[in-house]
């Protein structure tokens, strides 16, 4: 450790060109890391984001279409309660419009603030766990009674109440329809895709439970499956199988229609990879790119480092030729380089995954355009960002330092010494 | 030279790989800007999107027993109440039609034997107008919705060209009719061909066909969701603001109430989110790849020079003066990066034919291939030049009797 430490105070401005490439190549690629982690890694309210199947889009076609022919969007309350609701596997299923929408919310006789809201079942409260300051969600007889209660977050109770404080079990007007509030959340941000809203209404209340298209096939919900344990994937896929080809024969008869499946329902890295409700998202093609942009980010600083790491080794022949000279095999000499080196690229490694966290939760607005203060540390660390940002480190040391330690420790003790090194 | 070619073969490696790297992100811009600056066919300046929201029977608002009749006519109601509003340049419905909806909709047409899919766009006539569609000899929005209102359809002009297709555009065929493709009797009268609409700003996909909701009987207009307008242009003042005012009293008929006004640019915005992104973190990515990379070629050529100061040395006592020194330095630097671009170019090509990066049609053109390599060539010869010229000068700054004092 004192030799390396020695080291690079002789070299001062190579060492610290060295470390800041590392330092930027770990940040650079933590950075893409938690892009994608943030879409996948369990945070509230979507902790349970790994025991989850979603199926965010249905594809139907009819006889009457032609075979390539097909309609893809969101379900209607019909088709979720024949082909979800009698599945017996999973731990509960819950069905939700899929995206947010703008409306108008308002005390009586005060201006209209316009806040997001989502059109939810009640068991959308047990696949997703929001943090309940205040109340409860509505329950599952008022959910089928469609009485209008509606669960705020606490900025919603802010703009529409102007406090937080005692706002469950008054009114508000959503859209000119009284709401009784049942329950206000901490804020939601939308890094949780499946959830985030300003406020949720069960779509019992809004008209989503009727509206179709499709022959009533169709419509506007979203379902995703909460599993109780992950190795249930392949058992709940069984039974949907059996379900969706009951639901399919039954249909076909009754009405021309068909379901396509197109593999549903995905898991959350499937799920978050497709855009379009009428392809199977490529998991694999997505992480193939991913893999690419990750060889590259390490590559490119590998090449220039292991440049610096050559012109650093130089500078040290002779005392390799000591060392190789007093006995030293030329795969330990080599060995101890790489090991050396590896010292220097993980405390710079180190240096970058701090920055890459620190700009990270800084940055939020810019980087994942949610607000810094809806950031947990649950959505940036995981136990799986260490074992990457190691590895990564570990990767990038072999390759910017393999090769020159081998050329190093190899070159011939006579020349070494003489200075008359290449 | 020649005696340090080990080294110097590192580093033309370095060169050409740095290089593809170079190029690919230039190129990746380049077919990204070309794409974006792709005429779209529609203009969503002064434009707005507004939420119509249906009261259902939980709010003592509700009026009961509506019919869809009269529901059509409440919709006509507060579209005309919007026309009438002096703001207000246009106003339309339409359904999966407005720019950036996101929706893949589609319909096909049949022309003789060939037969074509396009975007469908399902809408009142106004619509023309609200996004300012225009013909390909200029044809004004009025007159096109005009043409709507006629019953007539109206193809975007590279409707029919696919490719092995013959027909090279709507306005050079020959009847003035097609049929839709599942009914085979009924022949629709077309207008005026439009130039292309794209489906957003990153896609070219841009065959399009706009008709009217009568097509599909009156009651069509009930699931004719979007409300769009066009604002006069010195009129956007607060119109969000204004609307939204108005929206419990003037625009409440029947059981309809706006809910929402937003701007197309934050339409845009939101749709785009993603995509927009997706070039922020390329543009990021590559502004660090060119700091490592200047990183490591100076790192590599400081040394380089560092451990030339004898050589140097050597050369100004012979009478060099510090200018072909430096010169000398630099351009083997140079000469280095030419031997690379070749090779790297021939790689980049390899990777534009297997259309590694494809997002534009006829992937491989030869024009931007050589801007792109250029480019990158361009940017590695400012940095290698950077690269030698630091330690250069402190080499040369060193006396030869100083430097040569080892010998």
């Amino acid at each position: 450790m004192k030799q390396i430490i020695n080291e690079m105070k002789q070299q001062p401005l190579v060492s610290v060109i060295s470390v800041i490439g590392t330092a930027l190549a770990i940040f650079l690629i933590m950075v893409v890391v938690m892009l994608q982690q943030v879409r996948t890694a369990p945070f509230a309210p979507e902790s349970n984001r790994d025991r989850m199947l979603h199926w965010r889009f249905t594809s139907i076609r009819h006889s009457s279409w032609g075979e390539q022919a097909s309609s893809n969007g969101p379900m209607s309350y019909a088709t979720f309660k024949e082909m979800f609701l009698p599945l017996t596997t999973p731990e509960t299923v819950t069905a939700y419009k899929g995206f947010p929408e703008k409306h108008s919310a308002a005390l009586p006789g005060e201006p209209a603030v316009s806040i997001k809201v989502r059109d939810t079942d009640a068991a959308f409260f047990k696949v997703f766990n929001f943090d309940f300051v205040d109340g409860a969600p509505y329950s599952q007889a008022n959910f089928e009674a469609g009485i209008p209660e509606i669960v705020i977050s606490e900025a919603v109770a802010r703009d529409v109440f102007k406090t937080t404080d005692r706002v469950v079990g008054r009114e508000m007007l959503l859209d000119m329809t009284p709401y009784k509030v049942v329950g206000v959340v901490r804020e939601v941000n939308s890094l949780a895709s499946k959830s985030y809203s300003d406020a949720w209404v069960p779509f019992t209340t809004t008209g989503l439970d009727i509206f179709n298209w499709n022959d009533n096939h169709m419509g506007m919900l979203s379902a995703t499956i909460l599993a109780k344990d992950k190795s249930d994937f392949a058992a709940i896929r069984a039974e949907i199988d059996k379900q969706f080809a009951a639901v399919n024969s039954r249909m076909k008869n009754a009405d021309g229609y068909e379901f396509i499946r197109r593999n549903r329902p995905y898991d959350q890295e499937t799920d978050v990879t497709g855009v379009y409700a009428n392809v199977e998202p490529d998991v694999k093609g997505a992480r193939r790119n991913r893999y690419i942009i990750y060889a590259i980010l390490i590559l490119v600083p590998a090449i220039n480092l292991s440049s610096m790491t050559r012109s650093r080794l130089r500078k040290r022949t002779a005392e390799i030729g000591v060392r190789r000279a007093f006995g030293a095999s030329s795969g330990r000499i080599a060995l101890t380089l790489i090991y050396e080196n590896m010292l220097v690229t993980l405390a710079a490694g180190a240096i970058g995954l701090i920055l890459c966290l620190l700009f990270a939760w800084l940055c939020a607005p810019y980087l994942f355009q949610v607000p810094a203060s809806t950031m947990s540390v649950g959505m940036l660390v995981q136990l799986s960002t260490f074992g990457m940002a190691l590895g990564f480190c570990f990767i990038l040391n072999l390759l910017c330092s393999a090769w020159p330690a081998w050329k190093s420790s190899r070159e011939s003790i006579v020349e070494s010494l003489s200075g008359n090194n290449r | 030279m020649l005696n340090e070619w080990q080294s110097n073969l590192w580093i033309v490696i370095e060169f050409i790989i740095v290089s593809v790297v170079l190029w690919f992100i230039c190129d990746y811009f380049s077919s990204a800007y070309c794409i974006y600056n792709n005429p779209r066919g529609f203009d969503i300046s002064h434009c707005y999107l507004l939420d119509l929201y249906e009261i259902t029977d939980k709010s003592p608002e509700f009026v009961e027993g509506r019919t869809p009749e009269q529901m059509v006519e409440d919709k006509l109601e507060i579209l005309e109440r919007l026309k009438r509003r002096p703001e207000v340049e246009a106003a339309s419905y339409s359904n999966n039609s407005y720019p950036y909806n996101g929706s893949n909709s589609s319909i096909s047409f049949r022309y003789d034997s060939i037969w074509a899919e396009g975007l469908r766009r399902m809408v009142t006539p106004d619509f023309m107008r609200v996004f300012r569609y225009r013909g390909i000899n200029g044809e004004s929005p009025e007159q096109l919705a005009q043409e709507i209102e006629e019953g007539k359809i109206i193809l975007s002009e590279n409707f029919f060209s696919y490719e092995n297709n013959k027909i090279k555009g709507v306005s050079k065929l020959i009847a003035d009719s097609i049929k839709l493709s599942e009914n085979e009797h009924l022949n629709i009268p077309f207008g005026t061909p439009i130039v292309p609409v794209r489906y957003d700003d990153y896609n070219l996909w841009s065959q399009t066909a706009v008709f009217s909701n009568s097509f599909s009987g009156p009651e069509a207009l009930l699931w004719m969701n979007e409300l769009c307008i066009r604002v006069r242009e010195d009129m956007d003042k607060d119109i969000i603001e204004n609307l939204m005012k108005d929206a419990q009293s003037q625009f409440h008929v029947g059981n309809y109430i706006l809910s929402n006004v937003e701007s197309f640019d934050t339409v845009r915005e939101a749709f785009h989110l993603e995509d927009n992104n997706k070039q922020r973190n390329y543009i990021a990515g590559m502004i660090f790849l060119l700091i490592n990379i200047f990183l490591g070629l100076l790192g590599t050529f400081w040394f380089r020079t560092q451990q030339r100061v004898q050589e140097v040395a050597l050369r100004k006592v012979n009478g060099a003066t510090s200018r072909s020194v430096f010169g000398r330095l630099i351009s083997e630097g140079l000469i280095m990066l030419a031997i690379a671009t070749p090779i790297a170019l021939g790689i980049d090509c390899l990777l534009a034919y297997f259309e590694l990066n494809s997002r534009y049609y006829d992937y491989l053109e030869w024009d931007r291939m050589i801007v792109c390599a250029l480019i990158a060539a361009a940017l590695m010869a400012l940095m290698i030049v950077a690269g030698i010229w630091f330690p250069a000068r402190k080499a040369m700054k060193i006396e030869p009797a100083i430097a040569l004092k080892d010998e």
